[in-house]
């Protein structure tokens, strides 16, 4: 009988041994290969030149072993010219400590980089009024009060913070009360993504704020991993919240205008916003990637309020009606039909989603049909951006990538906390193709959240910046084969917003057109440079260039500019070039 | 052992250790003789218990049938019947730690007894506890290794880690279900419906071929591989011909749902949206509360201009698709509060307006059947 046993305990060993180097074979076996792998570091098509330009920032979580939710969401970074010198500056922003571990101290921990203009950066941070906006989430840019220096607004877990550009200065001046900006009413709320825009069409920059859930270090609940280790809990489990929107009232002030506009009527775990007039009747709408909850669409109504099309406009859920775990946004209209189409990264195991606007207020889901779905379904995006990273005159997608728990290789067996970039080449017929091979220090896998992109360096190459989970941030420069021409514009209204934002700019070129409107807020936490960049492919001038600026009929109009460079367009004034 | 006898043979005299050593084993003998007289005795008493025990359970008696069944362990402690009996006994009470005790006290008996640490494990599976649930997933993986031919222990083993999120280990189980159980189709359904939920495409895609051999004149294996291949990356040769798998399935079955659904979901993407309505259309009457052909019907009617249809359809399946997000939501929730009676009223709450909300499309969609 004891014999019997001991055999038996004996085949339950081998069994279980064996099943668990079946499992483990299966696995290495099926292991996709990295982009790492396959990628020519340093010679392929971006390179990380972070250390190079004198960019050092490395974001800290507040990470202690606790897995408090809002470690996970990391932070974002923008790209904007604070000193109007026409180079991009680059702001970073710092999460942890987390806040009710944080101390006041006078150490800087975001960072204001300024570029010198010839690829290398200057921190000036300290001194800046920049340096601790306490755990930092996301960033907007715009000039909020008309005297054309961008100002600067940053969402951060139990108070948001505008700051106003003391003239280019390098100093920032911090107006958040005066503004009605806090948001520290009813509690430690948790903004996320934010975007100015221009809703009512009166030439200043109004503001939207994501929320993400109702959430405190307190209520925050002891969740495990399916291995049975701690980790974060799916955001399900919190209470999605209100988002807000704000009008600018001019003098500095802002309304609190959410309730009215209706934009309080529907709650959502907010990650990701962009203004876009995605009905093309001249209003800006606002679309935003919830987190397991419908995504919105809020179609501007001309009279103060919105309302909720997401569902009418096919862009609410996935292909198959189901909720996505939106996280960044991108806006573009990839198949030049002169209509703004929508990307947004998701969850692995769910598909990036690829919106093709139809007109007629009508999205198609272009997930599959465009190949980004499939070919993502093993990447968990954040930071997501269109660039034309070979200047054929059709947007590309770069996205970061990330998981959100760190041990997620022990219960998935397959995916990875740190994932490389993503960059999916647009073939210029409805689909695109993601690029494996050559891609260089984007094949570094990486736990990356916020991104941004500029024309840094002035090349004519849009770069990348992405800012990477307790690693350091990168900057990662086109370094491939030159390949296209291109132009670049940046706008400046006057009767309009200052910024120029919404202004739809039209070129072509031959019997090319190319289409894009002027926004900067948009990807994951983060702000891209707000000059509209086109690729050209073999065009070397530009036939004409027309900008409808929004909400004034201004248009303004240019012909046979040469191709290779960045200008800047007065509303109202000319088209010269912008250094 | 008399003097006679010991006289007898002469061992007395000659030997007399060695006497004294016989006389020891005659005793040890006896006394073995006696203890194992004893433990049948137990045995057998401990047995009539439990068979009582088995009695009182069929009578409804479940007090009765615990005090016996524990009287039986306490006679003969591996008592397989008691041992299964009192498992499954606690499992239906949800006594789980009551259950594991007896587990933990005779494991050996207790991963013998056929179907016992399955109905544990499936038991502590619907408790709704995070804890409960990896509880579960061991009681089911002990006894699929002991039970290595019984398809249900390896059901259950996979849906417990699935629901634990583990499906990497999950998958597996449910994939030697379906290998135990050829003609059982659900198993194969639930094994492609993981496979499609776990983004394994050509696994799926595989799984549904196999039925499709195994079942040639029934319409879901046709069905599940048209679905899978039309998830394949578009101009893929894998794509090709799903819409006559999809077509085939119908002829074998008219109102095969997933075909239905899915050829209105392919001709949608593929800018037909009149072809889709007549399919969808057909779907919704078969399955009222479907979301994926709500959705696509809305979108489709909406593609049309009619948007009052659109709207309504789109009403459907957003009640559907919130009450099932809100029910998840709370069920997560739950899983790590498993003593919040809010939660569980909540829950409750829910469930029965889902009951509700899903009786009434069924009704309506009957009635108009009917009219």
């Amino acid at each position: 009988m004891t014999r019997i046993a001991s055999q038996l305990r004996a085949a339950f060993v081998v069994l279980i041994a064996g099943c668990a180097v079946a499992v483990t074979g299966c696995r290495d076996g099926k292991k996709e290969p990295t982009m790492a792998a396959g990628g020519s570091r340093a010679t392929g098509l971006f390179t990380d030149a972070a250390a190079a330009a004198g960019v050092r920032f490395r974001l800290d979580n507040g990470a202690r072993g606790q897995f408090d939710l809002l470690e996970s969401t990391g932070s974002g970074c923008a790209w904007f010219d604070y000193d109007n010198d026409g180079w991009p500056d680059l702001l970073l922003l710092q999460a942890g400590p987390l806040p009710h571990e944080r101390d006041v101290t006078a150490e800087p921990r975001n960072r204001l980089l300024r570029n010198r203009g010839n690829g290398t950066f200057e921190d000036v941070t300290r001194g800046s009024g920049l340096e601790d906006t306490g755990y930092s989430q996301g960033v907007a840019i715009g000039d909020v009060d008309g005297d054309h220096f961008d100002d600067v607004f940053v969402t951060a877990y139990g108070g948001n913070h505008l700051f106003l550009n003391q003239r280019g200065s390098g100093s920032f001046r911090d107006v958040t009360e005066a503004a009605g900006l806090a948001d520290t009413r009813g509690g430690q709320r948790w903004g996320t993504s934010a975007a100015f825009g221009d809703y009512d069409r009166d030439g200043r920059l109004d503001l939207y704020v994501c929320r993400y859930v109702q959430w405190s270090p307190r209520t925050d609940l002891p969740c495990r991993n399916p291995s049975g280790t701690p980790s974060y809990c799916t955001p399900e489990i919190y209470p999605a919240e209100r988002h807000a929107l704000y009008h600018n009232e001019g003098g500095g002030r802002f309304t609190d205008v959410s309730e009215r506009s209706r934009i309080a009527s529907r709650t959502g775990r907010g990650l990701g916003v962009a203004w876009l007039d995605y009905d093309g009747d001249g209003w800006e709408d606002i679309f935003v990637a919830n987190d397991l909850t419908p995504f919105f669409l809020w179609r501007n109504n001309h009279d103060g309020t919105f309302t909720s099309q997401g569902d009418a406009a096919g862009v609410a859920y996935s292909d198959m009606g189901s909720l996505l775990s939106g996280m960044g946004v991108g806006v573009r209209d990839y198949d030049g039909d002169g209509r703004e189409d929508l990307f947004v990264t998701n969850f692995s195991g769910q598909m990036n989603a690829l919106f093709r606007n139809a007109g007629g207020g009508l999205f198609t889901n272009a997930t599959l049909p465009s190949g980004v779905g499939p070919a993502s379904i093993t990447h968990l995006g954040f930071g997501c951006e269109f660039l034309d990273y070979h200047r054929d005159g059709h947007p590309d997608v770069i996205v970061g990538n990330g998981h959100v728990n760190p041990d997620v290789k022990s219960y998935t067996g397959h995916l990875e906390y740190a994932m490389p970039k993503s960059l999916y080449r647009n073939e210029g017929d409805g689909r695109f193709t993601l690029v494996r091979q050559g891609v260089g220090d984007l094949a570094i896998p990486r736990v990356t959240r916020g991104l941004a992109i500029a024309d840094f360096d002035g090349d004519g190459h849009q770069d990348v910046a992405a800012v990477n989970q307790d690693a350091a941030v990168e900057l990662l420069r086109y370094s491939g084969e030159p390949t296209g021409h291109w132009i670049s514009l940046r706008t400046q209204g006057s009767k309009s917003n200052p910024d120029g934002y919404h202004a739809r700019v039209k070129i072509r070129c031959g019997r090319q057109t190319y289409f894009s409107e002027v926004r900067s807020g948009s990807s994951y936490l983060s702000s891209s440079d707000r000059s509209v960049y086109f690729g050209l492919g073999s065009a070397q001038r530009v036939d004409e260039v027309e900008i409808s600026w929004y909400g004034t009929g201004t248009v303004t109009r240019a012909r046979d500019l040469p191709a290779d460079r960045a200008y800047r367009v007065r509303e109202g004034g000319g088209i010269e070039p912008l250094r | 052992m008399s003097s006679d006898t010991v006289r007898r043979i002469g061992l007395k005299r000659q030997h007399p250790r060695r006497a004294v050593l016989a006389l020891v084993c005659a005793i040890l003998l006896i006394a073995a003789c006696g203890w194992y007289g004893l433990a049948a005795f137990r045995a057998n008493q401990g047995a009539a218990l439990a068979r009582g025990g088995v009695q009182s359970l069929e009578h409804g008696d479940l007090m009765g049938a615990e005090t016996a069944f524990s009287a039986a362990l306490r006679q003969s402690a591996a008592d397989p019947i008691a041992t299964g009996g009192l498992i499954r006994l606690y499992a239906s009470q949800a006594r789980f730690d009551d259950a594991a005790a007896v587990v933990r006290r005779n494991p050996r008996a207790a991963v013998r007894i056929p179907h016992a640490l399955c109905t544990l494990a499936e038991a502590e599976s619907r408790s709704g506890s995070v804890d409960l649930l990896r509880s579960s997933a061991g009681h089911a993986g002990a006894a699929a290794a002991e039970e290595p031919d019984c398809p249900r222990a390896h059901q259950v083993a996979a849906r417990t880690l699935i629901a634990l999120g583990d499906s990497a280990r999950g998958l597996p189980y449910l994939r030697r279900a379906a290998e135990l159980e050829p003609r059982n189709l659900p198993i194969r359904q639930e094994l492609i419906q993981q496979l499609l939920g776990g983004q394994r495409l050509p696994e799926a895609a595989i799984a549904a071929e196999e039925i499709v051999r195994n079942f040639p004149d029934r319409s879901e294996g046709y069905a599940l591989l048209g679905t899978c291949r039309l998830l394949f990356p578009p101009g893929s040769p894998e794509v090709h011909g799903a819409l006559n798998l999809l077509n085939r399935a119908l002829k074998l079955d008219a109102n095969n749902v997933i075909a239905l659904s899915q050829l209105g979901h392919a001709h949608l993407t593929d800018g037909r949206p009149v072809l889709a309505i007549r399919y969808l259309e057909k779907a919704r009457k078969i399955a009222p509360s479907r979301v994926a052909v709500l959705f696509d019907l809305s979108r489709a009617y909406r593609m049309m201009g009619r948007s009052g249809a659109a709207d309504e359809a789109m009403g459907v399946f957003r009640r559907i698709s919130d009450l099932s997000t809100d029910l998840a939501s709370v069920g997560r929730r739950r899983l790590i509060e498993p003593d919040n009676q809010e939660l569980a009223r909540r829950q409750t709450d829910l469930q029965a307006r889902q009951r509700d909300l899903l009786r009434g499309l069924h009704g309506a969609s009957q009635g108009s059947d009917e009219r």
